[in-house]
């Protein structure tokens, strides 16, 4: 039921502290016809996943002031609620360890800065088959 | 000489120009929308730099200047991304090498308004 009602929604939670790539990922997260839900740092994306679990998927910066991006995605895995939605990590450390522990603690996907259009489009379709899947 | 950077080119404008494929018609220029973003981002990170450094906040210093290195990275701003890199990942001799990474940092951000803005203009005449 709840994978059935996630499967419909198109809100997807977006949450970076450098507002480049904030700009660049809203836009690219329209342009594949989805609507972007917004917030500054880990720590907002953390308060509004208390009362909101209503997102197709999320897309966190890996470094992030308050809480990083693999605080709020362990916090995702932990919550019934949260726990299937597929987050998509931004990363700028092509640190294969952290890679490896990310994808152990839930992570769907990675993305790389910096990145292009098409790489986003790319990953982001990937991330969303693999809501498909599950 | 203490710092290692390696000259490179500024501003890569053909990174920037990959962006013109999220324009959407009828909506103000993306790119310019994205350059202005940076030059204001910019002067921020360096004060939270600056303040840092004189704090003796390693810690702050390196994450303003990994967000400095990411945002201009993803906008071609090159020589930027470099030296930032090489505050960000900086050990000996901090304060004294952290500061002269600021100024080369502050320098160079003359150099990348310039560019920034004549792309600008010639986009939003």
């Amino acid at each position: 039921m709840l994978a059935d009602s996630r499967k419909q929604t198109r809100r997807i939670l977006i949450a970076d502290d450098d507002p480049i790539i904030r700009h660049m990922v809203t836009r690219f997260v329209q342009l594949e016809g989805y609507e972007p839900v917004v917030v500054n740092d880990g720590g907002a994306a953390y308060r509004l996943l208390k009362s909101d679990s209503n997102f197709r998927g999320a897309i966190f910066d890996m470094m992030m002031p308050h809480l990083e991006g693999i605080d709020v995605m362990r916090f995702m895995r932990s919550e019934k609620r949260l726990m299937r939605i597929p987050v998509m990590m931004i990363t700028s450390e092509p640190d294969l360890k952290l890679m490896a522990n990310s994808f152990a603690a839930g992570v769907t996907i990675f993305l790389p800065k910096p990145f292009t259009t098409d790489q986003f489009q790319s990953t982001f379709r990937l991330l969303l088959n693999h809501h498909l899947e599950n | 000489m203490t710092l290692t950077h390696t000259e490179t080119q500024a501003v890569d404008l053909a990174i920037l120009a990959i962006y013109d494929d999220a324009q959407i018609e009828g909506e103000p220029d993306f790119v310019v929308e994205l350059i202005d973003i940076y030059l204001n981002e910019v002067p921020r990170l360096f004060d939270t730099i600056r303040t840092a450094i004189a704090d003796h906040d390693r810690n702050t210093a390196r994450r303003a200047a990994h967000s400095l290195r990411g945002c201009s990275a993803n906008l071609g701003v090159l020589q930027m991304a470099a030296i930032a890199g090489e505050l960000e990942h900086l050990e000996d001799n901090y304060s004294t090498v952290a500061t002269e990474l600021l100024l080369s940092l502050k320098n160079e951000l003359e150099r990348v308004k310039e560019i920034l803005n004549a792309e600008r203009k010639r986009r939003s005449p």
